[in-house]
Parts: structure tokens; C-alpha cells; sequence
């Protein structure tokens, strides 16, 4: 017996506490009258292999909380032989997830990509902000409204406030690169716009020196037009597109995927002319330069080191005023607010088209058809508000005919 | 050891011969093997020690006896080796065919 309690101590000490004595008592009376070999021998075969299973026990006890990995694979498998049972039901529930999962992930890289970055092709800086000069509407809302050049002259000379601006307005007109008059989205920019969002050309040097009031016959191409219509040659530079029939030579290409600030015109082919060549292709426009009704530019601007945007609309508060004044008819009670660069096209109060704006990027990212352009702007027609969409079907319209500005 | 605690209160002893006696002699637990079950036993709620219970030969023995719970498992489980039987048997498997 002495042997059979020493050899107790192989077993857990909480089961040995709670047991030893009941152990050693069915020991006893199971091998009474045996030989003392015949008991050493049962002792053994007794406590050897039930202490080992009991120490056993323990430890997979304490393990199975810890095995999260054993615990997730016999999830699946359950999952899995739930699945197995119900094919149909599991289809669906599995197709509806995977949907919902790909329809979020997919907007939210959109969002990231085109709306909360800035748009392709311009390196975040939180140095560059757009400017929104604002008026006050009736309703206690405000609209956007235009500068004008002079107006942007002004800014300029903030040098506290900003270290450079530069403006530009877009319009559609028909240009003829070497392959008949096709519309296409022109930007008339101050010379300074490229410099101002940090956006290098791939080739060329672009607009050079003071170009806003000359009217140079000079062109930056879009990448996709020097991709599909030049064939991506280093000898685009120097060549001659034709714009409302007028020679232009090509002096810059612009980067990959740079549609302008903002992606409303995302995937177009697009060229950029200085913005004194808008005198040149519109007679009408010859003297919009110099005047301070003229207000149809947008503008972007470089801050000054240390100038935050938010403190811009107050800094700006006497030259709005003075603006304001000159341009009284329009521009009663004018603020500049300054805002970080996004590719969200400020003003864009109708989110349904830019949904679909959206979901026309997804699913085509090709660069050179007008048209499949026009498709998308027809389905954000039809899904837009009734009112939205008459102000969209006049500026696709008007746009058609050459004459004003698209944005 | 449930089905010998069926009959009533028995220490731990009393239960091994019980159980030998019920198998012809077939199966005779051990010590270690008795108490390591009736650990896992009370355990699970299955059978509860007797307090206050007092053997006539051994004062220090303690008894124990199945709990409501242990009634309602062990007849489960009878119900359950009764239907593989009542199945084997509509399938014409018998201990002698089963090879």
C-alpha cells in the first residue's frame, strides 16, 4: 500500500487531494489476499495510465480555451456542412455579401481615388487649396460664382495670403487633331496653373513666361490624346493641332490621367490653351481680359507658408468687399473661402450625378470617345432631379454649340 | 456506473464489484479508473456525494448517488442504444453477422 500512495503522486494534485484516501481503500480491497508482486503489478497498471490520462484531461481542458484556431477550423467546418445542406439558400445569402461587399469596397476606392484625394494626376499638397469665391442666395444658401481675371490679378498681389493663383474656364470646341474636327473639352488656364498644383509634364515645357494675355497659338495635349492619336511620340512637341480651324503647336503633355482640378472631366481627351487665346477663337471675348465683369474664371492658388485655409476667408474679407462693389450686379456680398484640394467639384450640389459620374468611371476608363461621355451625362440626366437635369440638358445644349463655357 | 447507482447508494468499492458482478466478471474497473469517473461524473451533475452517509464496516467511506439529471441522461441514452439496436436489428445485423 505504501507503494500504491507514493505512486499517487503522479496523478494531479487536485484530484490526488480529493481522492487519495477513497483510492487507497478500493485499491485495498480489490487486491486483498494477492502477493505482494501481484499487487507492485496492479498498482502499476492502476495508476500509470489513469494519472497520465488524468494529467491529460487537464491539459486539454486548459488548452481549449486557448485554441482558437482548432475552435475557427470547426467553425467551418460546421459552416461548411451548413452550406452543404442548404445549396440555395447559401447561393444567395453568399452572392448577396459578396455584392454588397464589392459595391462598398469598390465606391469607397472610388471616393478615395477621385473625391477625398485630389484628382488624378495632381500630387497631394496641403499647401494648394481651391478658391470658392461665394455670393449669398435668397434662400440663405450660397452660389458659386466666377473671377475675373483682373479679380485674380488682385489675389496675386496678396503675396500674405497666397504665393501664386492661377484660373482657368472649360469650354467644348471642335479640334482637329489630324484626324477631322471632333468636340473637345479646352481649358483656357493661366500660365501658371500647371506650376501652381505641382503638375509636371511628361513632355514639353508647357506654357512658358507670361501667357495670359497673349495669344500665342500654343497647346498642352491631354496624356490619353498623345497616347491614342500620336502614338505616344517624343515628336508630338512642335507638331500643330487645329482649334475652331486656328494652328496651335503642341508645347506639353500633360500627365497620366490629369483632367483639371476636379474630375468632372475625368477620362475626357482634353487640351489646355493659354487664356489669352480665348480672345483669339472667340471675337466676342476679345476684351474679357481686362474686364472686371467678366467673372468666369475658377481659381486655385498656392497658400503662403503658415497660412492656413481656413483663415483665408477672413484675410480675404476687405478684397471681397472691394470685388463685391466692382461687380455689384453679381457679386453683392462676395467671400473667398479657400478649401483643401479635392477631386469633388465644388458646388456640385446634385449627388446623383456624381454617382453616376461615378459608376461611368468604374466601368469604362477609356479616354478617347466623346460619346460614351455624352452616354453617361444622358444617364445622369435621367437619374438626376427634374430641375437638375433641364440645367444639365441646357449646358450639354450649349456646349454643343461652341460658344460659352462649361464650368 | 450509473445503472449500479440506479439501485441506490453505493461507495466506491460497492460500485466496482457492482459493476462485475452486472459484466459476469467482464469488466472490473480499477481504482484509478472508478474515481477518475466519478470525478468527471460530479462533475458534470451527473451523480452527487452523499453527506452524512455512513458506512457500517468503514466510517470514512463516501457514498454516492445518481441526481435527477444523471436519471434523465442515463435513460437517454438507453433510448439511444435501443434504437442502434432496434435499427440493426430491421437491417438483420446480429452479433453474429455483424463480422
Amino acid at each position: 500500500m505504501t507503494f500504491y500512495r507514493a505512486l499517487l503522486t503522479l496523478y494531479p494534485k487536485e484530484f490526488r487531494t480529493a481522492y487519495r484516501d477513497e483510492l487507497c481503500r478500493a485499491f485495498g480491497d480489490r487486491t486483498r489476499g494477492r502477493s505482494r508482486l501481484a499487487v507492485v503489478a496492479a498498482a502499476l497498471a492502476d495508476v500509470l495510465p489513469n494519472a497520465a490520462a488524468a494529467r491529460w484531461e487537464i491539459w486539454r481542458a486548459g488548452h481549449r480555451r486557448t485554441t482558437i484556431v482548432a475552435d475557427l477550423l470547426a467553425d467551418t467546418r460546421f459552416a461548411l456542412r451548413q452550406i452543404r445542406r442548404a445549396p440555395l439558400l447559401s447561393g444567395v445569402i453568399v452572392a448577396v455579401l459578396a455584392l454588397g461587399i464589392g459595391v462598398n469596397a469598390g465606391l469607397l476606392t472610388l471616393l478615395n481615388t477621385y473625391v477625398w484625394r485630389p484628382a488624378p494626376g495632381i500630387p497631394p499638397d496641403p499647401s494648394v487649396a481651391r478658391l470658392r469665391p461665394l455670393v449669398s442666395r435668397a434662400n440663405g444658401g450660397f452660389a458659386d460664382v466666377g473671377l475675373s481675371y483682373p479679380a485674380i490679378l488682385d489675389l496675386r498681389e496678396r503675396r500674405d495670403v497666397f504665393a501664386d493663383v492661377a484660373a482657368w474656364s472649360s469650354t467644348y470646341l471642335p479640334v482637329d487633331l489630324a484626324g477631322g474636327p471632333e468636340n473637345i473639352i479646352v481649358s483656357y488656364t493661366t500660365a501658371n496653373f500647371f506650376q501652381t498644383l505641382n503638375v509636371s509634364l511628361p513632355a514639353g515645357s508647357g506654357f512658358s513666361g507670361d501667357l495670359d494675355r497673349s495669344d500665342a497659338p500654343v497647346a498642352i495635349i491631354g496624356h490619353s490624346i498623345w497616347l491614342t492619336r500620336f502614338d505616344r511620340s517624343p515628336d508630338v512637341i512642335g507638331k500643330t493641332i487645329r482649334v475652331m480651324n486656328m494652328p496651335f503647336t503642341i508645347v506639353g503633355v500633360a500627365p497620366p490621367y490629369f483632367s483639371g482640378v476636379d474630375i468632372t472631366h475625368f477620362g475626357d481627351p482634353m487640351i489646355w490653351l493659354p487664356l489669352g487665346a480665348r480672345a483669339r477663337l472667340n471675337p466676342n471675348a476679345a476684351g474679357d481680359i481686362a474686364r472686371r465683369d467678366a467673372a468666369t474664371l475658377r481659381s486655385v492658388a498656392r497658400l503662403a507658408p503658415g497660412v492656413r485655409p481656413d483663415s483665408v476667408e477672413r484675410s480675404m474679407s476687405m478684397l471681397a468687399a472691394g470685388l463685391a462693389r466692382e461687380a455689384s450686379a453679381t457679386h453683392t456680398g462676395l467671400l473667398i473661402r479657400a478649401e483643401r484640394l479635392t477631386g469633388y467639384p465644388e458646388g456640385k450640389s446634385d449627388r446623383t450625378e456624381l454617382l453616376a459620374g461615378f459608376l461611368f468611371i468604374a466601368g469604362s476608363r477609356r479616354h478617347d470617345h466623346v460619346h460614351q461621355r455624352q452616354r453617361a451625362l444622358a444617364w445622369a440626366c435621367s437619374c438626376a432631379p427634374a430641375r437638375d437635369r433641364r440645367a444639365t440638358v441646357a449646358r450639354r445644349h450649349s456646349a454643343q454649340t461652341h460658344s460659352p463655357d462649361v464650368d | 456506473m450509473l445503472l449500479s447507482l440506479f439501485d441506490g447508494e453505493r461507495h466506491g468499492y460497492a460500485i466496482i464489484q457492482d459493476v462485475e458482478a452486472r459484466t459476469g466478471g467482464e469488466l472490473r474497473l480499477s481504482a484509478g479508473t472508478l474515481y477518475r469517473s466519478i470525478a468527471r461524473m460530479v462533475e458534470q451533475g451527473l451523480i452527487v456525494e452523499v453527506a452524512g452517509r455512513v458506512a457500517a464496516d468503514d466510517e470514512r467511506r463516501r457514498y454516492y448517488r445518481v441526481t435527477p439529471f444523471g436519471i434523465t441522461v442515463t435513460r437517454a441514452e438507453m433510448r439511444r442504444l435501443a434504437d442502434l439496436v432496434r435499427l440493426a436489428r430491421r437491417s438483420g445485423v446480429t452479433p453474429d453477422t455483424a463480422q
